[in-house]
């Protein structure tokens, strides 16, 4: 039963994210296999966690189930209907085979590793309980969840992107199987690998650094070496898939076609439901984009890129309004009254700031690797991409800083001790996207045809 | 590939090398990550109840009692002020769903008026941990050293 569960489960998230990913890239769309793996993770968890929010309002147990699982199969049915080439695959080398091992290598630890972890504190206080919970009620969490004034600790206004996922999982299975909700650890980091591989590729770098790029995370300490990393139940990582699957079709940072257009609105889009704070990655990236795009008069692109992430963010704050969903506590609203109040804190928060991103046992050589990656990309010309991914990963840092002049808590440090590094986590796989890129291709047989 | 080229390829191969050595496999920090004791359903709730108040099987344990309790009155937890402990009392909320889990803190210095304010909230039982019930609520069967668990009679 446990197989046949876990099967269905993965075989729904897929099926519906590639079909998804086909729908939305068209036929012109060359896909490199490692970026369809990835993409279609992205898209099939957003569709499944986004049914259980939309169809358990009316559905639950095993009509829930079966209504998720015909859509996916509807989708994967007309995607697969619409024949798109695929990348040329490039001969392979002994470098290739030798970084294929070390892939390798890293999924035998994972496996291995993966199943002795317990979740984690927000994983369990946050996450997983909501899972839980829904699972309890059929799937969806009850309305009365989120009013619930004694476990608004658990910040029911949170976005129910990962609790779906785990709920989904509990619902194929028929029981809360903490054991196996763990999965989704290694299928995220799974989906960052396959993205840097193929992201790499798309953005016209070539299949060894997309071979080298993928393993790259596993050396970040902290993603394995840290409370809050990737096996341990947190949505920061699942987030920063997402992000990355966004980035790699961002209209700022090369002219993408129709189709890809529609995959970064649809990615950039999820972000929203991701975590709250991907509201603000949400704006980064979606903003600008739509501004480019109209500039362009690229409207139907430019409705894309902004539309779907607008759609889920008002629907789901006009869902909290009407489930009177507990607020959140640890932030004050913005207003000048408050940040002139705090002003005094933007010192230490740079000094924070600072600390964190030369810290090596907690990122080894990345924050710098990128940086130095950027100069490099300007010093070859490649402006426009240089800028784009330095605001892509600066303003996302510039905007959780100022976050913590909000913060209510009465020792702020104590905040950002116990946040910060998660929420670098979530730029963490564009920062090793941004090294790759910046690394010169060795021109062969079968190489991406990116433009620039 | 221009001889430029070959350099910046070099040099990033350096830094590739630099890469994977300052972030060397955390050994120690990965075996300091708490562990679950089993591969049972509720296997990590089990690891902080064990973890924090040295509570074997404690899912088990905690579901069985509430499974005594009516679904429509509240179970109160009530914890000592401790940061440490709120795991714990975090997972007996979710296993209390989907009665109300007033969750009260205990100065350590304690309280006198305790039993007033757990009252107020007329909870069929009370988890307490690290603190001791008040006297004459009920009787308090230990189910680990810093766990106790208190049925409260619906007449009080």
């Amino acid at each position: 039963m446990t197989v046949l569960g876990l099967a269905i489960a993965l075989g729904v998230i897929f099926a519906a994210g590639s079909g998804l990913a086909r729908l939305l890239a068209g036929s012109e769309h060359a896909w490199d296999r490692s970026e369809l793996a990835g993409v279609s993770w992205v898209l099939g968890t957003g569709y499944v966690s986004l049914a259980i929010w939309i169809l358990g309002l009316a559905l639950s147990s095993a009509a829930l189930v079966a209504a998720t699982a015909f859509g996916a199969a509807v989708l994967a049915l007309r995607g697969w209907k619409i024949r798109s080439a695929s990348l040329p695959r490039e001969p392979w080398t002994k470098v290739d085979l030798l970084l294929l091992t070390l892939l390798a290598a890293e999924a035998v630890f994972i496996v291995w590793w993966a199943p002795r972890l317990a979740l984690g504190w927000d994983g369990l206080m946050i996450w997983e309980l909501k899972a839980r919970i829904a699972f309890e009620n059929g799937g969806a969490l009850p309305f009365s969840y989120f009013g619930d004034p004694h476990r608004s600790w658990s910040h029911p206004i949170y976005p129910l992107y990962f609790p779906y996922n785990e709920a989904w999982l509990y619902l194929c299975l028929g029981r809360v199987d903490q054991a196996w909700v763990r999965l989704f650890g290694p299928m995220a980091y799974g989906a960052a690998a396959a993205l840097l591989a193929g992201g790499a590729r798309r953005l016209g770098s070539s299949q060894q650094i997309g071979l080298a790029a993928a393993p790259a995370l596993f050396f970040v300490p902290y993603c394995f070496g840290g409370g809050w990393g990737v096996l341990a139940g947190y949505a920061d990582f699942p987030l920063a898939v997402i992000f990355l699957a966004a980035l790699i079709y961002w209209p700022v940072m090369r002219e993408v076609s129709a189709g890809e257009a529609r995959l970064f609105g649809v990615a950039a889009g999820l972000l929203v439901w991701g975590k709250s704070e991907g509201s603000y990655l949400w704006l980064i990236l979606a903003v600008p984009a739509a501004l480019m795009l109209t500039w362009r008069n690229r409207w139907a692109a430019a409705f894309w890129a902004l539309v779907p992430g607008a759609a889920l963010l008002g629907g789901f704050r006009v869902f909290l309004g009407v489930v009177k969903a507990v607020p959140e506590i640890n932030y004050a609203p913005a207003s000048g009254t408050t940040l002139h109040a705090n002003a005094a804190r933007v010192g230490p928060i740079l000094e924070r700031f600072g600390h964190e991103l030369i810290d090596l046992e907690k990122w080894s050589l990345l924050w710098p690797g990128a940086a130095a990656a950027l100069i490099a990309m300007l010093l070859c010309g490649l402006r426009r991409r240089a800028f784009a991914l330095a605001a892509a990963l600066l303003l996302p840092m510039t905007a959780y800083a100022c976050a913590y002049l909000l913060s209510t808590w009465s020792d702020f440090l104590l905040h950002m001790e116990l946040s910060l590094t998660r929420l670098l986590l979530q730029l963490a796989p564009a920062a090793v996207l941004t090294i790759a890129l910046a690394v010169p291709a060795r021109a062969r047989p079968g190489a991406s045809p990116s433009s620039s | 590939m221009t001889r430029s080229q070959e350099w910046q390829l070099a040099g990033w191969s350096l830094f590739a090398l630099a890469f994977a050595v300052a972030g060397a496999i955390p050994i120690e920090a990965i075996r300091r990550q708490p562990q679950v004791p089993d591969q049972s359903p509720l296997n990590s709730t089990d690891a902080v109840f064990l973890q924090t108040l040295g509570l074997h099987d404690g899912s088990t344990l905690i579901r069985e009692l509430l499974r005594a309790l009516p679904r429509d009155r509240p179970v109160a937890i009530v914890q000592r002020d401790d940061h440490t402990l709120a795991p714990a009392a975090g997972q007996v909320s979710v296993l209390s769903w989907p009665r109300a889990a007033p969750w009260l803190r205990v100065a350590r210095a304690g309280d006198p008026e305790l039993a007033n304010h757990i009252s107020v909230h007329q909870p069929a039982a009370a988890f307490f941990l690290s603190v001791d019930p008040p006297p004459g609520m009920g009787l308090a069967t230990a189910l680990s050293p810093e766990l106790r668990f208190v049925r409260i009679d619906a007449a009080r």
